[in-house]
Parts: structure tokens; C-alpha cells; sequence
């Protein structure tokens, strides 16, 4: 038998406040464990939430980049489970009102585009974290109350490679909007994904599975894949599938059973009685419109259009926040689109590829970038020079400017410096002169790399071979 | 002790009759000599206080009313350094590391707190009997309940070993016991007062007030601790607050007062009723408006009550598991048996009852039928209130059913327990402001005239009470025990 | 009726234990409560708006301004078993 796929995701994504959504400590869990904690975080008796203004606003700006019908009215809610990084033995989370409705996300597979739907988005509250030894496990309060979204996707993506696809588009939408870093490897982004198969036709879904612990979007791509695999098989067999949670494990590729659900679990919702309800009015919706960075599709049109960069540019430079702010700040600064599109896509991409960087963890910054541009379009340094100032910028932060003086790198753009020597040049190389005049062209060559010699290769190559042109059509 | 309010003590101390100091040495002994026969405290301050009010008298300024008066608070409200129990093994030996803001603003305002006050253990309870630690007895009669579960609160103020505390009131913890008492108890307006530090039990019910020996000084004792406190999200806006002094002698002329007529009937001892027809017609001498009111929905206010309170309570004291401070269980081998067992030795019966009907409340496939409906009756009750109110400024009828009953009389069941509170719930669950006033005595025990307001018109509310209080002196009755 | 085995749920739930002769006497009296709020049943409510809270407040916020506590030490002090600042609990077992 065939089976249908049907995939749901729920994504988690930390916003980037300063402090935490219930309670004024930082959110910094870099830190030395517990030092951003006070007794709201610890659940101490007689304690009270106060909601962050710009953690909800945040999750607001998410819901309108992914179009999505927001709840006017919406309110907190307590899910009640017992856990050690769970202080309240409550989350404060969203269940009967939540931000945010019915939004979607396009991906497109096979040459097709289809729109996937979202369910919901809520506003809540991130748990500690624990670490685990043998006979103990340790609590770290740190991450309680970082302000989170979670993201519900609703079943209708069909295919491992669709559900990959919408991973991308939404951490590129997030990542757009400036609210959270969205970074897997850094727990700013996680995803569960829920996977179950049915008949072709039928109309009933049929018993997920839950996959958690998927570190990467390929991670997610090849679970679903081996589990998609893996019930088949066992739907083939006559088997049933049973309410689970499994989890991605990257050595052996497997996803692997951590625990059946039997309904032992019940959250219990119920309205939060200390926080009052929230109101979106059209005054905050256009407050956050306003604070609205553009869009990755707003960027590609200005660049194609305002900066006639190529489609393909245009594209390659808005797959990240960072790179198409960068873009942005350097030729703010005045450096030629076209030349800064090249040296990030070409030079500088690759450099971070091979040292594993990230842009914004690299020492290059847009100042030297375009000062760099700027000095190749004025030929105050030849291309070639510059792969070597632009390496030495991004390896040490060097400022360029005067990096190329201190060492000298700057062209020799002087005619009347280079004139008399172009003119003893001929004159000792009567015969070049000769083939030249004859056609070969070949020969010209070899009179700029005498005069490059001569200039340690700081002559400006276009100077001198205009300066040479001129001179032999006099003779 | 020698004073018999607050405002007669700040004028000694302001005239300087007498020092803070001794003030406060007083006070000890008179708790020392009072507490073996009336148990309110759990735990006492006496270093500390004695100290500060060294400190205050140094600088000898006492303009401030509260300014060097001893005052003692309910051991559910967090006391920075002073262990704070709720009256729970759970919390035997914790030490809060702040101040609930009542607490602050007593403190900042020169006032002292000399102990911390028993009550019912998370202010379940209306007897102080659930107190994991004492039973506290009624100032009038010690073998008589002193209500709860503000009892420690009540029964401190009654037999003079302080002249003022605070208690809270979920669904009638400060008016029951102060009409057991014959002491004056306000419960405020939802919002008046911060909850911040305030241990909670149901969350949309709970509010701190203050329990003294007559009116003015309640007002006084209002002024220092309402007001909006950005640390409590449910706390009212600083427009909601004026001064509760302002109309304390404005007597009751043209005053429109509704007497409840369901708080006449069923269940209801008779003298009680009688009582509060004398207090209108004493009302209607002077010149206020009387008319009997009808709230039918009433009727529904405890079944409503005692769903969303357990409901809000099941989850508020599921953070008490012995992880990260409190009572941790020596029997465990595991996670789950850390938690099972902390809890089940942590809890009292009464507390436990509460936390599974909460639970069940809540749970898949009952949410609806328990806790939602009983949300729904509650806006029905609060709407027979709002109609009322729009015709009249004040509504009265008893505190209790009866005075104070038999210590042991009600333990073994729960329901007539609970049904006691019929006369007080409402006002929770409409989060109207309400007064247990001292009405006289029935058998040899105090009563209370409830009196009702409209949201923070606690102004209207001391306006009648101060009038009935000069009018009928029962405030000067004393029980043996202070005499 | 909400059976004995249904009150054991309810207290798995809440993280407590009644023994099996507690659970006896406690069934019966959970039962009588249970009939009691069940009076509520028959009161109409259809259309009615629940009250979860007794103001009228809405838009209750905090601006995002951080405060370090500074309550580490009290905090970790309070807690009953406690390793390098961080809160020691009985292995979790990986549910």
C-alpha cells in the first residue's frame, strides 16, 4: 500500500529582549549559572509576572511577517506540569486566545509553489535548563522567562523536502525581522516535528509520531525522511502506530522511541488570573508596521531596481539578514553596488566559509569595506592589491586607509612620474616598438611588465598602457 | 495594654507620653501574658523591634500616624528575614529575602512588625483550625473558633496585643473572623492593594486588609497600604484611590442603602437577622434611604466560590515541591518521590482537599462543566451587583450566619464548613470592597454587619461605619481577655 | 461518580498520595463536594462571559529594562541541596 504524508511543525523562537517576559532580569544565559535570577524566576511565595511590553510587540512584527489574522483580544494562560526547570510548575504560555491566527509560508518544491498554513502563534515563557550526572541532575535558571513564540504550522506539508523548505523561509522571515537570532545551533530556533501517514484518499489522519531533539534544518530533513520510512514499514506489516515521542539521533540516523503518549499527561489551561487580558488596537499594530524592517522580497526589488544588481545578486545577498545589512551599510558609505555585491558573494564569502565564520563574527566591518571599493574605483589600488588589503581587513580588522599607506600599496597613478620612463623604455626596446607596429599585439604585454618590474607593480596598469599606446603611435 | 486604638496611641506617642520603646516593651509583655490563652502568633520580632523603636525614638519625630506602633501581620504575607509560613509544614522554615509591598509600605510609613499571625494553612479555612501549627482561639471565648482564616489577625487586634494587623480576605478571611471577633475588618476592592508578596492562594480573590478596634483607625491603616503597585499587574490605577478619611463624619443622611434580603434567610440564625433589621432601622432614623435588595443569583456563590478558588489554588501551590526552598521530604529515592512525598507530608488535609478538587476542576473532559461554568455563574453574580449598585450606594446584611462556633464543631465536614462562608463569597467574586463591622452579641458573642460597597468606594463604606460605630458603641465592649 | 481509581489520576496530577485506606474515607468526601458543585448544573449560562478576574484592567506591561537581582546567594541559600550555584535535584529520567 501507498501512504500519504502529513507533516506539522512546531517551531520555538527566543526573542531578543533585554529582559525577560515575566520578570526584569536579564536575558544573558551565556552567564555564570543562576546570576540572572531573582525570586520571580524561582517561583518564591508571593511572587507576580508583569508581561514585557516588547516581548509581546515582537511576537506581533513575527505574525504580520508571516500574514497572519491577529487576535485582537488574546490572554495568558497557565499549562501545569511538574518539572525541576519548570519553578512555577506552570508555563505561562497562550491556549484559549493566542496572538495570532491562520498565517501561511510559501515553499517551493519541484518548480511549484504552495502555501503552507500556521495555526497559531503564541507568546510565552522559556523553562531553565538542566544538566545531567549520574545520580543528579543540575538546574540553571537562567533561560526561565526568556520571552518565546511558538510557531504551529497546521498538517499540510506532504514531504520531508516541503517541511525543510518551510524551516528556511521561516527562520529567513524571523531573521528579517530582527526579533530573535533563530540560530538551531544556538537553541534560538527549535523545531518538533510531527509526522503521520494515511492511505492516498483517506480522510482521517492518521496517529503521529512527535520527533524532538533536531539540532539542524538537514537533521529535520533526514528524520522525517527515516520516519516516514519507518511507519510505512510498519503500517505494511500490519502494525498500528501508537502516540509517541521519538528523537533524532545523528549517529546512527534513526529516530528512536522515547516515550508513548497515554494521555498521562494533561496541562490543565486556565486562564492566567495575574496578568490582565491583552488588547491590540490599530495604534500598535501600526507601531510595530512602522518599526517593520523591510522585507527580504522589499530588498531584492531595490536592489534590482535602485541598484540594477542582477536577479541572481540580488537573491544571493538577502539568503541573510546579516549579509544584506552589510550590503546595505557599504554602499551607504559610497562604495560601488555592483563591486561590494561581487567582493561579498566572491572574496568575502568565501573567506568566511573556509574559517567557519559568521559575518558579524568576523572582523570585517562595512567602513573598511568600502574604502576598500572606493580606493579600486578611484585606482588608488589595483584589484590585485586589493584581495590582499581585503584579506588582511577581515583577518586582523586592519583599517584600510592606512594599512595601504603605512605600506606603500597605493598605484602610481603620476603620469608625469611615469612618462619618462615609459619613453627610456621604448627607446632601449626599438624592436617591440617594431612588432607592435606589425601587429603584434603581444608585444605591448611585455613592455608593461618591464614597466611593472621597474614599479615594484605599483604602476596603475591602465595609465601605463595608455601612456605607452600614445607614446609608440608618435614614433 | 492601655490604649484602646491606634489613634490614641499616636497621640501619646506624638505628645510624647510615651517612647516607642516602651511602646513595644509593652506590647511584648502584653503578648507574652495574652498568648498562652489565644495562640494568634506564629512567630514573634521582638529583637528587631525593639531596635527599631530605639531607633525612632532617636529621632523623636512622630508626626507620621503610624510612626512607632507596634502591628502584626498574617504569616502569609513575606516578611524580609522573618520566617513566613503561611501557617504550612511546606513553608516551616522559610525565610523570605523580600518584603511584600504592604509590608514595605507599613515599614516605610515608621510602623513595627512584632510577629507574624496564624491563620488557616494557606488561608484555607474558616477557623484557623487547618493552621499547621496551633489552633488560636477566639478572644471572646477560648473555646470558641476565631474564625478564619485571618483568626491570628482577629483575635491579636480583640484581645489588645496589638491594636491593628493585617490580614487577607479570598472569600471572607478578614470580615468572618473580625465579626467573630467584634473587631472592624475590610476587605478592599480587588486592585487597592498590591499583592506583590502576598502567598498566593486564589489569585483573583485575594486581597491584604486591615483589622483594628474601630473605624478611623481602619481608615488610616487603608490610606498607608492601598494604592498601584507596578510590581502587581492586577493592581488599579492611581486614579482609583483617594483619601479614606475624607468622609468619615458625614453621617448617613440621604445615604441609599439596600439591606439584602437573601442574606436574611436560609441558614441565617434568626437574632442575626434581627440584628441587622436594628441597624436599619437605626440607619433609617438618621436619615439614610432603606430598601430591601434581591440578589438571585446569590444563592450559587459557594459551589462558584469554592470551584474557581481550589481551581486557582491547585495550581498556585504546585511550585511548592521541595526543589528550591521549604520542606524537602527525608523519604525519597527518586524525582517523583521527592515531589509525592514532600507534598503529601508538606500539606495539611484541608490544603490537599482543595489542590484535587482544583485539579479535577481543571482536567481534560471537566474544565467545562466545573471551572468554566462556575466563570460563567460569576459574572451573573457580579451582574446582580452592578444592577443593585446602580440604584443604591451601599448594601448590608450579616457577616455570618452565626457567631463564632465550637473549636472541633465543623472538622468533619468540609461542606458545612464551606457553606459558612455564604455571606462573605460574593464580595470576592465580584471584587466589591466590604466591612465586617462589630453589630453587638448573640449568646455572649460577637457579631458583624457587613457592610457592601461599589468598587473602590471604600470612602462610603467607613462613612456609614463611622456613624453606626458612634451611634452604637459596641467597639468599647472589651473581651475578658483585655479588660 | 468519580471512581477511586479516577481520584488516584487526579492525585498522580497533583503530586500527592493518599494510601489505599486514606483514599476510602477521601473518595466518599470528594464525591459528596463533587455532587454539591454539580448543583451548578443546572444554572442556564448559555452566551454568558466567564469572569477570570474581577477588574477591568487590560494592557498591563512592563517596559524591557533589565535588573540584575543581585539575589544569587539568598536565592541558592533557600534551596535545600544545591552544587556550583546551580539547584541539585534527583537524576531527571529522561522521560
Amino acid at each position: 500500500m501507498n501512504f500519504e504524508t502529513v507533516i506539522g511543525l512546531e517551531v520555538h523562537v527566543e526573542l531578543k529582549t533585554k529582559s525577560k517576559i515575566f520578570s526584569p532580569s536579564p536575558v544573558d544565559y551565556g552567564a555564570e549559572p543562576n546570576i540572572n535570577t531573582n525570586v520571580i524566576d524561582w517561583a518564591y511565595p508571593g511572587v507576580l509576572p508583569v508581561p514585557n511590553r516588547k516581548a509581546y510587540s515582537m511576537g506581533l512584527m513575527v505574525a504580520m511577517a508571516l500574514h497572519m489574522e491577529i487576535n485582537r483580544d488574546s490572554f495568558f494562560d497557565r499549562k501545569n506540569y511538574v518539572y525541576p526547570d519548570n519553578t512555577k510548575s506552570y508555563q505561562i504560555t497562550q491556549n484559549y486566545f493566542p496572538l495570532a491566527h491562520d498565517g501561511y509560508i510559501e515553499v517551493n518544491v519541484a518548480g511549484k509553489t504552495k502555501k503552507i498554513g500556521i495555526e497559531e502563534i503564541h507568546v510565552e515563557e522559556d523553562a531553565g535548563k538542566n544538566t545531567h550526572e549520574k545520580n543528579y541532575s543540575y538546574v540553571d535558571l537562567n533561560r526561565q522567562g526568556t520571552p518565546l513564540i511558538e510557531i504551529v504550522s497546521k498538517p499540510e506539508m506532504s514531504s520531508p523536502e516541503e517541511a525543510y523548505q518551510y524551516l528556511e523561509n521561516l527562520r529567513k522571515i524571523v531573521q528579517f525581522t530582527g526579533v530573535s537570532d533563530v540560530k538551531m545551533e544556538e537553541g534560538s530556533m527549535r523545531v518538533d516535528c510531527n509526522l503521520s501517514l494515511r492511505p492516498y484518499g483517506a480522510d482521517h489522519l492518521g496517529t503521529k509520531a512527535e520527533i524532538k531533539n533536531i539540532n539542524s534544518f538537514n537533521y529535520a530533513r533526514e528524520a522525517l525522511t527515516f520516519e516516514q520510512k519507518r511507519q510505512a514499514e510498519a503500517l505494511r506489516r500490519g502494525e498500528q502506530i501508537h502516540l509517541q515521542t521519538r528523537r533524532w539521533d545523528e549517529s546512527t540516523k534513526s529516530t528512536i522511541l522515547m516515550r508513548l503518549k497515554e494521555g498521562s499527561s494533561d496541562y490543565r489551561f486556565v486562564p492566567e488570573p495575574d496578568i490582565p487580558p491583552i488588547h491590540i488596537d490599530q495604534n500598535w499594530i501600526d507601531e510595530v508596521k512602522a518599526s517593520m524592517p523591510e522585507s527580504p522580497k522589499d530588498r531584492i526589488n531595490r536592489y534590482t531596481k535602485d541598484l540594477s544588481l542582477s536577479e541572481y545578486d540580488a537573491n544571493v545577498l538577502t539568503q541573510t539578514k546579516e549579509m544584506s545589512d552589510f550590503f546595505d551599510q557599504t554602499v551607504n558609505l559610497g562604495a560601488d553596488p555592483k563591486q561590494t555585491a561581487n567582493y561579498l558573494m566572491g572574496d568575502v564569502s568565501g573567506y568566511l566559509n573556509s574559517e567557519h565564520l559568521d559575518l558579524l563574527d568576523s572582523k570585517l566591518t562595512p567602513e573598511n569595506l568600502a574604502d576598500m571599493i572606493k580606493m579600486i574605483t578611484k585606482g588608488t589600488i589595483s584589484s590585485k592589491i586589493a584581495k590582499k588589503v581585503l584579506k588582511e581587513t577581515m583577518e586582523s580588522g586592519v583599517e584600510v586607509n592606512s594599512y595601504v599607506k603605512e605600506n606603500k600599496l597605493a598605484q602610481n597613478s603620476n603620469a608625469e612620474e611615469l612618462l619618462p620612463m615609459v619613453k627610456e623604455l621604448l627607446d632601449q626596446n626599438q624592436k617591440s616598438v617594431d612588432d607592435f607596429k606589425n601587429g603584434k599585439d603581444r608585444a605591448i604585454k611585455f613592455l608593461m611588465g618591464q614597466i611593472m618590474k621597474q614599479t615594484k607593480g605599483k604602476a596603475n596598469p591602465q595609465m601605463v598602457n595608455q601612456l605607452i599606446l600614445k607614446e609608440i603611435k608618435k614614433r | 495594654m492601655n490604649f484602646n486604638s491606634l489613634t490614641d496611641l499616636h497621640q501619646a506617642l506624638k505628645n510624647k507620653e510615651i517612647s516607642a520603646q516602651e511602646v513595644v516593651k509593652q506590647t511584648f509583655a502584653e503578648i507574652k501574658e495574652k498568648e498562652p490563652k489565644i495562640a494568634a502568633f506564629i512567630s514573634l520580632n521582638e529583637e528587631s523591634s525593639l531596635k527599631y523603636a530605639g531607633e525612632i525614638d532617636e529621632k523623636g519625630d512622630f508626626s507620621n500616624f503610624l510612626t512607632g506602633i507596634p502591628l502584626a501581620i498574617k504569616d502569609n504575607i513575606v516578611t524580609n528575614g522573618i520566617t513566613t509560613t503561611a501557617a504550612s509544614k511546606i513553608l516551616e522554615n522559610f525565610v523570605p529575602i523580600y518584603d511584600a509591598t504592604v509590608v514595605k509600605k507599613l515599614k516605610n510609613a515608621g510602623a513595627i512588625v512584632t510577629g507574624k499571625l496564624n491563620m488557616d494553612e494557606f488561608a484555607m479555612g474558616s477557623s484557623t483550625e487547618t493552621s499547621a501549627f496551633k489552633i488560636t482561639k477566639n478572644a471572646w471565648d477560648q473555646t470558641k473558633v476565631p474564625g478564619g482564616s485571618s483568626g491570628g489577625s482577629a483575635a491579636a487586634v480583640a484581645s489588645r496585643q496589638v491594636l491593628g494587623s493585617l490580614g487577607t480576605d479570598t472569600g471572607g478571611s478578614i470580615r468572618q473572623p473580625a465579626a467573630f471577633n467584634g473587631v472592624v475588618g475590610l476587605k478592599p476592592t480587588y486592585g487597592a492593594v498590591s499583592r506583590w508578596g502576598v502567598i498566593a492562594f486564589a489569585s483573583s480573590l485575594d486581597q491584604v486588609g486591615p483589622i483594628t478596634t474601630n473605624v478611623e483607625d481602619n481608615a488610616h491603616l487603608l490610606n498607608v497600604i492601598a494604592g498601584h503597585d507596578e510590581k502587581d499587574a492586577t493592581s488599579a490605577n492611581e486614579s482609583c484611590f483617594s483619601d479614606y478619611l475624607e468622609d468619615l463624619n458625614k453621617g448617613v443622611k440621604n445615604l441609599k442603602i439596600g439591606i439584602i434580603k437573601d442574606y436574611l434567610t436560609e441558614g441565617v440564625m434568626p437574632k442575626v437577622a434581627e440584628s441587622v433589621k436594628n441597624a436599619a432601622t437605626i440607619l433609617e432614623k438618621a436619615g439614610a434611604k432603606i430598601e430591601e435588595v434581591s440578589l438571585p443569583n446569590i444563592k450559587y456563590a459557594v459551589p462558584t466560590y469554592y470551584i474557581i478558588a481550589s481551581s486557582e489554588a491547585s495550581t498556585n501551590l504546585q511550585r511548592y515541591d521541595g526543589i528550591r526552598y521549604g520542606y524537602r521530604t527525608p523519604n525519597y529515592h527518586n524525582l517523583e518521590e521527592l515531589y509525592v512525598n514532600t507534598r503529601t507530608e508538606g500539606f495539611g488535609e484541608e490544603v490537599k482537599r482543595r489542590i484535587m478538587l482544583g485539579t479535577f476542576s481543571l482536567s481534560t473532559g471537566f474544565y467545562e462543566a466545573y471551572f468554566k461554568k462556575a466563570a460563567q455563574i460569576r459574572t451573573l453574580i457580579t451582574n446582580d451587583f452592578k444592577r443593585v449598585f446602580a440604584n443604591y450606594d451601599l448594601l448590608i446584611g450579616p457577616t455570618t450566619p452565626t457567631p463564632a462556633f465550637g473549636i472541633g464543631s465543623k472538622n468533619d465536614d468540609p461542606l458545612q464548613m464551606y457553606a459558612n462562608d455564604i455571606l462573605t463569597i460574593p464580595v470576592n467574586l465580584a471584587g466589591l470592597p466590604a466591612m465586617s463591622l462589630p453589630n453587638g452579641f448573640v449568646d455572649g458573642l460577637p457579631i458583624g454587619l457587613q457592610i457592601i460597597g461599589k468598587r473602590f468606594d471604600e470612602k462610603t463604606i467607613y462613612r456609614l461605619a463611622k456613624f453606626y460605630e458612634d451611634e452604637t458603641k459596641f467597639y468599647q465592649q472589651k473581651p475578658e481577655i483585655a479588660r | 461518580m468519580v471512581t477511586k481509581e479516577e481520584v488516584k489520576k487526579i492525585a498522580t496530577l497533583a503530586k500527592l498520595k493518599y494510601s489505599d485506606k486514606e483514599l476510602e474515607k477521601f473518595s466518599n468526601q470528594f464525591q459528596k463536594i463533587i455532587n454539591y458543585f454539580d448543583t451548578l448544573a443546572k444554572v442556564d449560562t448559555k452566551g454568558v462571559k466567564p469572569t477570570y478576574q474581577s477588574n477591568d484592567l487590560y494592557n498591563i506591561f512592563r517596559d524591557d529594562i533589565p535588573i540584575v537581582s543581585q539575589e544569587r546567594e539568598a536565592l541558592l541559600k533557600n534551596a535545600p541541596t544545591v552544587k556550583n550555584n546551580l539547584i541539585q535535584v534527583p537524576a531527571i529520567i529522561e522521560e
